[in-house]
């Protein structure tokens, strides 16, 4: 899927480190406070670069150089723990609205070229269990996970003072990507021994890969991808988090930790609020980018969890396009008390819309800057 | 009310075996088809959204309900069409031009269905010269519009100017929704209401088809 892959790294950022891990690693920890952490979490949108060059945006401001924030870099250690191996992925069809491609689990993926950042499947392998034994090879245990030269690229990060990252499959995501949205929520119903199953082959996976990764080299932040939110609210509720989810998390979470791993980070759009008690329960410990939508505004939620949660994100991408009043507001509103509190790495809630002014993003920059340089002076 | 409460529980509980017994027993006593879709079916499924609003359903809750109700509606349609029995309305639906998202689009096609609205689904990516063809040939009411990403709400405004411009605004009523929809945008596009969620949308569904 070569074009829907050039797409995604199009819109990369160019990032420096701003603090070493350690630094990060006790803030988000609440061990230490020392200073504001401040990230740009995904990059702009599709198309927002050429709105800013025809602004006048410089090369830097492209690329983001330009712009100053206070974060570490991240490197993933290069070992598979979810699906691996399938057919070569091809494209099947190319128009001037959309790709259409095979990928490795089978499934036709379009993307729409002029609008979505993220291809979209038409179909999926998995409808029932039958389904799921075909494919289940796919979540199987070998030497395949491990990429050539792991140990070192994990090592030499650490070394870099990077944070080294494993990542496991979304209890919810993988599954989606295996059934579908609504075949999956249908199933907590009507296949639950299905998803038990699945879920408990993808746990298996993950502590036997993670088990020789977390014994070799050290691991710092256990990351899970897993978008089941929208404006609304999650799409399942904390009885099939509870019921399904949750023991395949503290598995894993069990393990990694004994092993030294700090950080358990969910990445999720939309309103997570009503799932974040039993998602703490199954052990994770920052979430983010906390979408500002329902009830997940990341100051009350502060004061209900406290040091029990860390975030990334929380400031509202929405308020970059509207003018400087609106950006001082919520900027004066979630600043200071992430300051004064710490465990969080500030940043906005998720790509920068298409829209949004570039003297806007400048401006929310530089005001960013202004209230957290003022706050830090009285940690 | 008739003695069909059951039918309400099984709907309101994603009971879809349930709901097709209850209702091949109602009918073989001698129910009123239309009645078992007014007095029960649609109050359960105004239960789901009620509790979908609250965030005490989720999706699978509400997908469950909607199963159950059409495992009812199977029996019961084919009595209702020949009785002349007319759908609370008909709403074309679609999530516009260049966004393939469908999950926001199919509640609120199972929430519709689930209110007594006859709904024709046009799919996602639909071309503003769809919905004209919708309009023309299914004599809907209502052309509900859904978006999911910034990039794609432009083409609201781009199908409701083609509706207008082709002389069919007058003929139905437009709602939109979607994750990053806003009342506000939606009366800047012109559109006659905006849905929050895929239960409201049957409440706002009412209120267009009765003005």
């Amino acid at each position: 899927m070569k074009d829907i892959r050039e797409t995604h790294a199009a819109l990369a950022i160019k990032r420096t480190m701003g603090v070493r891990r350690e630094e990060y690693l006790d803030h988000m920890t609440f061990r230490t406070n020392r200073r504001a952490l401040f990230t740009e979490v995904f990059g702009p949108l599709a198309g927002l670069r050429e709105e800013w060059k025809r602004q006048g945006a410089t090369p830097e401001e492209l690329d983001f150089s330009a712009f100053r924030y206070r974060g570490p870099l991240f490197t993933p250690v290069p070992v598979d723990t979810g699906w691996i191996g399938g057919p070569e992925e091809t494209i099947l069809e190319e128009t001037e609205d959309h790709v259409i491609a095979l990928d490795k689990m089978g499934r036709k993926m379009k993307l729409s070229k002029k609008a979505s950042t993220l291809p979209l499947p038409m179909d999926h392998p998995v409808r029932d269990r039958d389904d799921w034994l075909r494919v289940r090879e796919h979540y199987l245990y070998s030497e395949e996970r491990f990429r050539d030269g792991w140990e070192t690229c994990a090592r030499k990060a650490r070394d870099a003072g990077e944070v080294v990252v494993a990542r496991i499959p979304g209890g919810f995501d993988e599954l989606r990507q295996l059934m579908g949205e609504e075949a999956l929520c249908l199933s907590f119903y009507t296949q639950p021994e299905l998803i038990r199953e699945i879920l408990e082959t993808i746990g298996d996976i993950a502590l036997e890969t993670l088990d020789r990764v977390t014994s070799t080299v050290a691991i710092d932040q256990l990351s899970v991808h897993e978008d089941m939110a929208g404006k609304n609210g999650p799409l399942i509720g904390p009885k099939q988090v509870d019921a399904f989810i949750r023991p395949y998390y503290r598995r894993v979470w069990d393990l990694v930790s004994s092993r030294g791993v700090r950080l358990f980070f969910q990445d999720s759009d939309g309103d997570m609020t009503r799932l974040i008690p039993v998602f703490l329960d199954a052990g994770l410990n920052v979430m983010g980018p906390m979408e500002p939508v329902g009830g997940n505004d990341i100051v009350p939620l502060r004061r209900q969890y406290g040091t029990r949660l860390a975030f990334q994100g929380g400031i509202d991408k929405h308020v970059l396009r509207r003018d400087p009043a609106a950006i001082t507001a919520e900027l004066e509103y979630k600043i200071p008390p992430m300051v004064r509190t710490g465990g969080c790495i500030l940043g906005i809630d998720h790509r920068i819309p298409n829209g949004t002014p570039l003297e806007n993003y400048r401006f929310y920059i530089r005001k960013a800057w202004e209230i957290m340089e003022r706050e830090e002076a009285k940690l | 009310m008739s003695e069909w409460t059951k039918l309400y529980d099984a709907v309101l509980n994603g009971d879809a075996d349930a709901a097709r017994t209850l209702t091949e027993e109602a009918l073989a006593a001698g129910a009123e088809p239309q009645s078992l879709v007014d007095d029960h079916m649609i109050p359960a499924m105004d239960e789901v959204g009620r509790r979908f609003e609250a965030n005490d359903f989720f999706v699978p809750e509400l997908l469950i309900a909607a199963r159950a109700m059409k495992a009812s509606l199977e029996k019961i349609r084919p009595l209702l069409i020949a009785s002349g029995a007319k759908p609370k309305g008909r709403v074309a639906l679609g999530t516009v031009k260049g966004d393939l998202h469908d999950i926001g689009k199919n509640l609120v096609a199972a929430m519709l269905e689930g209110g007594g609205f006859e709904v024709v689904d046009l799919g996602v990516d639909v071309a503003p010269e769809k919905f004209i063809e919708a309009i023309e040939s299914n004599g809907v009411d209502i052309v509900a519009m859904s978006a999911l990403l910034t990039t794609t709400m432009p083409s609201m405004k781009t199908t409701i100017d083609a509706i207008v411009a082709a002389g069919a605004r007058d003929r139905v009523k437009i709602m939109i929704g979607g994750a990053p929809i806003t009342r506000e945008y939606a009366e800047e596009i012109g559109a006659d209401a905006y849905g929050d969620s895929a239960a409201s949308a049957v409440a706002i569904a009412r209120k267009l088809v009765a003005a």
